[in-house]
């Protein structure tokens, strides 16, 4: 690794600071996991790293007007194990749950992984289903963004030059809101997604009344599935309806040609049977009953 | 820079250069070697230490980041020269094989059996997916820790 200053902020503004006056010499670090590896091997060689996983305003998780607030410093491990993540927004659970060992768990953060944009990213499709917003501070102030307007391309956000997400908010969930998420990986579902599925339904009397459903390492960066969405609601989630949401949410997809994990053609064979588990949990979720098998 | 951190139970200040990591600092300046280099990429666990009782892979970890943590490598497990019991259990059910893997695998196994302390099989296994094993005997490491658990319910 190339020598490098460690700079050590208090405070959201210090860091904003700090990098402000290094602009193109200075990186932010959160848990390291993505990183230090890719210093090691020189793909990034700064000057300066500005650590933010010890600033306490980043780490902070709890309830905020009926939703939820994330500190984008807690890590996996923390979201995993958090009582206020096993309600309606369990599949964000799941989905640090999934990610890699606990070795990694324990430093990653959920910060790090939606701004660091890599396709495979898995918090990112529940946090899609949940419309969250993202919370970024800059030398200019602070702004609000839906996390669609955040991701841009793999690799690529939002964010301008100097500024930190300092917190990720859930709206209200409401009544009848179940969530889940599910992947496909080799080693029982640790490990890199090969393709990805997070469902989000209200129900009402026995209907779909809202469903989102966002896919992951399906198209360049993760995205909802509108067309599946609107199919499904107004409906009752019966097994027909959830088999036809998995067809559309398969026809949906355009997996990128040439990845080392899967093959356009497997991603979207498995994507629609994924997608129809992933609906009949949260279905469970949303009238209030846990589904036998469910992992 | 000059941090401040406890290592093993024993209070350090050290000067550490931010661009070496926690596993450099332990086996290059400190010579504690039971904790292994492996992939150097998060990938393998045989770096695994204990931080604030959590397990990480310290290749991962720049040094600059321990301070006023609690780090416990596996020069620290025993007691006064009493085996943990996941360590006696890797003895007793031939777990080590060739040891490379092994401190990382008993430090994982440690803090899995503190928050789990009456784990499924299939719990156990999930827990020390991060910890690879060339030797690819990983039944007598999952009956060592499923032994230990045992162990540690009846007090021993």
């Amino acid at each position: 690794m190339r020598q490098f200053e460690y700079l050590i902020p208090s405070s959201v503004d210090e860091a904003i600071a700090m990098r402000q006056e290094r602009v193109e010499h200075a990186h932010f670090i959160a848990g390291g996991t993505e990183l230090v590896p890719m210093m090691k091997l020189r793909r990034i060689e700064p000057e300066y790293m500005i650590e933010l996983s010890r600033i306490p305003s980043l780490s902070s998780l709890h309830p905020q007007e009926g939703g939820l607030s994330i500190g984008p410093m807690t890590t996996h491990a923390e979201i995993e194990r958090s009582p206020l993540l096993q309600g309606p927004w369990r599949s964000l659970a799941e989905a640090s749950a999934s990610i890699r060992e606990p070795q990694i768990r324990n430093l990653g953060t959920i910060g790090g992984n939606v701004a660091y944009a890599v396709p495979s990213a898995d918090l990112v499709p529940p946090l899609l289903t949940f419309g969250a917003l993202l919370k970024l501070k800059g030398p200019d102030g602070e702004r609000t963004v839906p996390i669609t307007e955040f991701l841009v391309a793999p690799y690529c956000t939002s964010l301008r030059a100097s500024e930190v997400l300092v917190e990720i908010q859930l709206p209200e969930a409401g009544e009848g809101f179940g969530s889940a998420f599910c992947k496909l990986a080799r080693f029982h579902g640790l490990g890199l997604s090969v393709v990805s599925v997070a469902a989000a339904l209200r129900l009402r009397e026995g209907l779909v009344t809202s469903a989102r459903i966002a896919f992951g390492v399906a198209t360049p960066v993760p995205c909802r599935v509108t067309e599946a969405e609107a199919f499904l609601e107004g409906k009752p989630p019966e097994p027909s309806v959830l088999r036809e949401a998995g067809r559309l949410v398969s026809a949906a997809a355009q997996p990128r040609e040439g990845s080392i994990r899967a093959s356009p053609f497997y991603k979207r064979e498995v994507l629609a049977p994924l997608t129809e588990r992933a609906l009949g949990l949260a279905v469970a979720r949303s009238e209030g009953r846990s589904e036998r098998g469910e992992s | 820079m000059i941090i401040s951190f406890t290592l093993n139970g024993t209070r350090r200040h050290l000067e550490v250069r931010p661009e070496e990591t926690l596993l450099d600092l332990l086996r290059e300046e400190l010579d504690l070697t039971g904790t292994k280099h492996g992939c150097d990429g998060g990938e393998c666990g045989a770096c695994t230490v204990l931080v604030n009782g959590r397990p990480v892979s310290s290749c991962l970890v720049l040094a600059p980041s321990i301070r006023e943590r609690e780090v416990m490598t596996i020069e620290g497990l025993a007691d006064n020269g009493k085996l943990h019991p996941v360590q006696q259990a890797f003895i007793d059910h031939g777990a080590p094989q060739c040891g490379f893997c092994g401190p990382g695998m008993i430090l994982t196994a440690k803090a899995f059996l503190e928050a789990n302390p009456t784990p499924a099989r299939a719990e156990v296994r999930r827990a020390l997916a991060g910890n690879l094993c060339r030797c690819t005997g990983y039944i007598k490491m999952i009956d060592a820790v499923m032994d230990a658990a045992d162990r540690l319910r009846g007090g021993q």
